[in-house]
Parts: C-alpha cells; structure tokens; sequence
C-alpha cells in the first residue's frame, strides 16, 4: 500500500483535465489498486500553484491586450484549483511540515539540485520544491511517500527519494 | 502480528482470491497493536454503563458479542464493514483520528474538474524568482 505525493506541475497538469501525463497517471492508478486516500499534496502545492495563477492574472488585468490568458480563462483555472485543493483539505490529504520534514528540508537546502524545464533551460530547485521532496522523503507514519513527478535527472542524486514518473503511463 | 490482525486474518484467509483479499494481507501486515476486547452479551448487558464510560476515558473499542465468541457473522452484535476495517488499521498506523471510511477511487479526484482551455496546455510552474530575498506577492496579509 504505497502511497504517493504529486508534485506541484503534476497538481498544476491535473487541474489543466487536458489528457495530459499527470491526469493519465492518475486515471491509470484505479486499474493498479490505488486509492484516492493513497494520494497527497505538500503543504507547498496550493501556494506554489496560485501564486503562479496570480502572476497571470495580475498580468492579465494589467495589460489585457498583451496578456498570454484572457482573465475570464485564468479565474476559471484559479476556481478548479481551488475546488481541487478542497477535495485535499476535506480529507487531510495535504502534508503539513513537521519538525521532521523541517530537518530533511535543511538538509536539502543544502544541496544544490537542478532541474531542467522542457525547452533545455536549467535552473536551481526553489525551495518550495525541495519542501515536497523533503515530504516525500518523511512520508506520514513512518511510511515515505512516492514522489509523482515528470523525470528529472537531479532526482537520481537524491538519496532515499523513491520516484514514478507519470510519463510511462501514459496511454500515448 | 497484532492480536488484532491475528483475529482478523482467520476471516481475511477465507475471503476468495481478489485485489481487496490481498490488501487485507498487507495491511494486516503492518498493522500496529489495536485495542480491542471481545466481552460476552451477558457481561455488557450487566455493565454496558461501565464499559461505555472505560471506552471514552481510555479510548479502547469494545465487541459485543452473543455467548462471549464471535465465530460466524450472525453471532456478532455488529458488523464492520472491510472498508471501515481498513480504515481502522489505517488510521491507527497513522495516529490520526481524522481518517475517514472513504475508499475512493484515485480517478474520482477527476470527478469535479471540467477540460480548462487548451491555451493552457503548456503552461508550467515558473520558479520564484528573489523568493528567498524579497518575497511576498506585493501584499502581505
């Protein structure tokens, strides 16, 4: 009985419900026996995400003509997020940090861990991911989670951290 | 193995071959010390006041059961539920009482969420930038 913590762009996806990797991961998990209470978020996750959502919309109403979402569009996303998150709440399925989690979050942010993004560019992990990873590592119960993220090499440099990427299950 | 799980794994053997058997065995597994104790009909008829006020100041779950043993399902004063029974375990190997008997599948976190634009298809999380430094979002509180 593994249980799983999706990273913040997995959750951000999800939201998204356009067939992407992270929501055919979580459609194909029913067929490997995994449930819903299986399935947690950091803390980190709904911040990490609307203040994503809020850059756009501020940049939206400041210049709509140049803006890349209409603000109609992203009040939309910012809805189901949070319709998304409520789901999390009610069911005390997002990870608060403990003082556990706090000490494997310094030991990460000690290291230095880069990601790349998908057009090549490089960059330092924020240290709202390294909370999720260091979550994942914790886990809940004595138990660590799985951590459900798009590949990235650093991953591998991580001890102890146990990944599955939604890529491979995918149905394309 | 828990005297708990010990209990239960006579009945979970017994259960046909299926996904939800195999939970069981593994969940039976891992599950810590319950505290539960079976206490014949007659004793709880005499002193259901007693055991009702000992379960909420020590928190241990009593089974009632007719002539003191429960060994087929009719003689069982009530009857868990396997979801519930999981959720049991669960919540005890978690510490937490929050937990719930909600045995959802993962594509019901689906449910609510309607197809968003396609425009944002290819939006990604950006790092914050200065996060460490600056912070905030231009408002605090």
């Amino acid at each position: 009985m593994s249980r799983y913590l999706m990273s913040s762009q997995c959750v951000f996806d999800v939201i998204k419900r356009r067939n992407l990797d992270a929501e055919l991961w979580l459609e194909a998990a029913d067929a490997r026996g995994i449930y819903a209470d299986d399935i947690c978020i950091s803390a980190v996750t709904p911040m990490t995400i609307r203040w994503q959502l809020e850059q756009a919309l501020t940049a939206a109403r400041a210049k709509p003509e140049a803006a890349a979402y209409p603000v109609p569009l992203i009040r939309d996303f910012i809805d189901q997020a949070n319709r998304f998150f409520e789901d999390f709440a009610r069911d005390d399925r997002i990870i608060a940090m403990d003082h556990r989690i706090a000490v494997r979050w310094g030991d990460l942010l000690d290291m230095k861990i880069t990601y790349g993004s998908p057009d090549g560019r490089l960059y330092d992990v924020p240290s709202a991911t390294k909370v999720e990873i260091a979550t994942a590592l914790v886990g809940r119960g004595d138990f660590p989670f799985v951590y459900v993220d798009y590949h990235q090499d650093a991953h591998a440099g991580i001890p102890g951290l146990a990944v599955e990427n939604p890529e491979k299950f995918s149905r394309r | 193995m828990s005297e708990f799980a010990k209990t239960l794994l006579g009945f979970v053997e017994q259960m046909p071959d299926s996904r939800q058997k195999l939970e069981f065995l593994e969940a039976l597994q891992v599950c810590p010390p319950i505290e539960l104790e079976v206490v014949p009909e007659e004793r709880a008829n005499k002193s259901m006041n007693h055991l009702r006020k000992r379960a909420l100041e020590s928190g241990q779950a009593y089974v009632i059961a007719r002539a003191g043993r429960v060994d087929n399902l009719a003689h069982a004063a009530f009857v868990l539920s396997s979801d519930t029974i999981l959720s049991l375990i669960d919540s005890v190997r978690e510490g937490t009482e929050r937990k719930t008997a909600r045995r959802r599948p993962a594509s019901a976190l689906l449910a609510q969420l309607k197809p968003l634009d396609a425009s944002f298809v290819k939006m990604r999380l950006e790092p914050r930038s200065q996060e460490e430094a600056i912070g905030g979002r231009g408002r605090v509180f």
